[in-house]
């Protein structure tokens, strides 16, 4: 295994603040901050939309513009390609190195279709799916191709109840399990977060405060946060 | 999004989505394209391309058809009024009619219905396309919009313009009839034959050629104001595509006295 971080993070500026963070193996970091704190803008960083110096973003030690393929993205949009069906759009990392699938990459996406819960889904054109369904989509193609890190902006938003256990359920078991190195999601659900991250990074104005699950419940910044927020 | 980021993002968008890159992946595409059908594999891309020629195909010849009727008829109108005479209609100004109009009035009017139909869908549709993040996931997974999206609407657009020409000669064609034989009662086989006379395939190959030029600009300057007009992450898509269509009216007019220039210059015509 690689002793680089599967993410890491120095001198990003972000608002005028400079953030400085490492995700460790195993590691789940929830993005939380009211809106327009910078959530997206700090997502649009990490999966490499945006590249502003100075700083830099490292994963597993490697330029983030060199590990791309490795680096799996829900939208804050679901960003599905329209006139394609579900099971296209979830082929699609597949396509990088040649545009036709072989019957082993096509159990692939049926597989990952299968551990999202839209295993049924496969012939739908993604313009007649339901948000939550198309959620479901975007997550499934996040996962597909040789992603080893997740950076997910909301990837349970407009879930149904059970749709969102088997979500939560999923993810944190990639996670923990080691097919996913780590992940990165804003949310503004902070029983999910809650419940599924180890770490919180909470945008605040011009700051930032970076606290263990464990102490946020100690830390007056977070506490403001949750008590505004409920 | 804070100023520095924007400015990056901008210059990003700049390199991957400059006209040369846009005409790069036309290239790639059409090269890779009619093997790739013809020979039985086609890919994801090859059947959105195939798609997008049926689409933008059935979605124009109609209007193609009617405007280039209706051309043919007022054409054809104005020519009778100044004969002077049927005979002197008949003889002087058929003959020469099919060839004036598959020189100058089929190229006009199907680059109107290019810039207004083509333009407006490919520039729209990239550009909203951006809204709705569709062009980050692509870049996120690794593919290039470029290809993925522009090069198939843009080889529709270069594949169907000079397939509308040819619909347009025939279309006008009947227009010009229809007037002829209500104000000097030409007959359908003689003015046909008069017509078709004048329509050299020398000509018509000049004219598609043209239109097929005149797409690729016109398909370069859509794509290109789909991919770079600014804010179209905020939603300002009508905008973006109002600019797009002022800049292809511009460039169409351009592009058509370049080439009639340079038709000239080479006594091509």
């Amino acid at each position: 295994m690689s002793a680089a971080p599967p993410l890491s993070v120095k001198g990003l500026c972000l608002g005028g603040d400079l953030l400085n963070f490492d995700v460790q193996p195993g590691e789940i970091l929830a993005v939380l901050g009211d809106n327009g704190s910078g959530k997206s803008l700090l997502l649009a960083h990490l999966s490499g939309h945006l590249r502003v110096p100075p700083g830099s973003v490292r994963v597993e030690g490697r330029e983030l513009q060199t590990a791309l393929a490795e680096v799996g993205v829900v939208f804050q949009h679901p960003g599905l390609i329209r006139n394609m069906t579900a099971f296209e759009n979830i082929a699609l990392p597949f396509l990088v190195h040649g545009l036709d699938l072989d019957g082993a990459l096509q159990e692939k996406v049926r597989l990952r279709m299968k551990l999202v819960g839209c295993g049924h889904l496969e012939n739908e054109e993604v313009h007649q799916l339901s948000e939550g369904d198309k959620r479901c989509v975007s997550l499934a193609r996040a996962l597909s191709g040789r992603t080893r890190l997740l950076i997910a902006d909301e990837p349970v938003a407009a879930l149904a109840p059970a749709k969102k256990a088997l979500v939560e359920e999923l993810l944190a078991s990639l996670v923990k399990t080691g097919v996913l190195t780590g992940m990165v999601m804003a949310t503004q659900d902070l029983d999910f977060a809650h419940r599924i991250a180890t770490h919180f990074l909470l945008l605040h104005g011009r700051g930032h405060t970076l606290v263990r699950r464990e102490d946020a419940a100690r830390n007056e910044r977070c506490q403001a946060f949750a008590t505004r927020t409920l | 999004m804070n100023a520095k980021a924007s400015t990056a993002m901008t210059f990003e968008r700049t390199t991957r989505y400059s006209i040369a890159s846009l005409l790069g992946a036309i290239i790639v595409a059409v090269v890779r394209f009619l093997p790739r059908v013809l020979t039985g594999r086609a890919t994801v891309v090859d059947r959105e391309t195939a798609r997008q020629v049926l689409g933008f195909l059935s979605g124009t010849a109609p209007a193609s058809a009617l405007t280039t009727f209706i051309y043919g008829l007022a054409a054809a109108y104005g020519v009778i009024g100044n004969a002077g005479s049927a005979e002197a209609f008949q003889t002087l100004v058929l003959p020469r009619l099919g060839g004036a109009f598959v020189q100058f009035v089929i190229p006009f009017a199907i680059a109107n219905l290019v810039v207004l139909k083509g333009v407006v869908g490919l520039t729209s549709d990239i550009a909203s396309m951006r809204v709705s993040q569709e062009i980050d996931a692509l870049e996120a997974v690794g593919l290039n919009p470029a290809d993925m999206v522009f090069a198939p609407r843009a080889i529709a657009l270069i594949l169907t313009a000079p397939a509308l020409a040819v619909i347009g000669v025939y279309a006008a064609c009947l227009g010009a009839w229809l007037v002829s034989w209500i104000a000097v009662g030409a007959g359908f086989t003689e003015f046909i034959s008069a017509y078709a006379s004048s329509v050299t395939s020398g000509a018509l190959l000049l004219t598609v050629t043209k239109l097929a030029i005149t797409a690729t600009a016109m398909s370069i300057i859509a794509g290109f104001f789909g991919f770079m007009g600014a804010k179209a992450e905020s939603g300002f898509v009508g905008k973006i595509t109002t600019s797009a269509v002022a800049t292809a009216v511009f460039s169409s007019t351009i592009v058509n006295l370049l080439l009639t220039l340079l038709t000239a210059a080479f006594n091509l015509e």
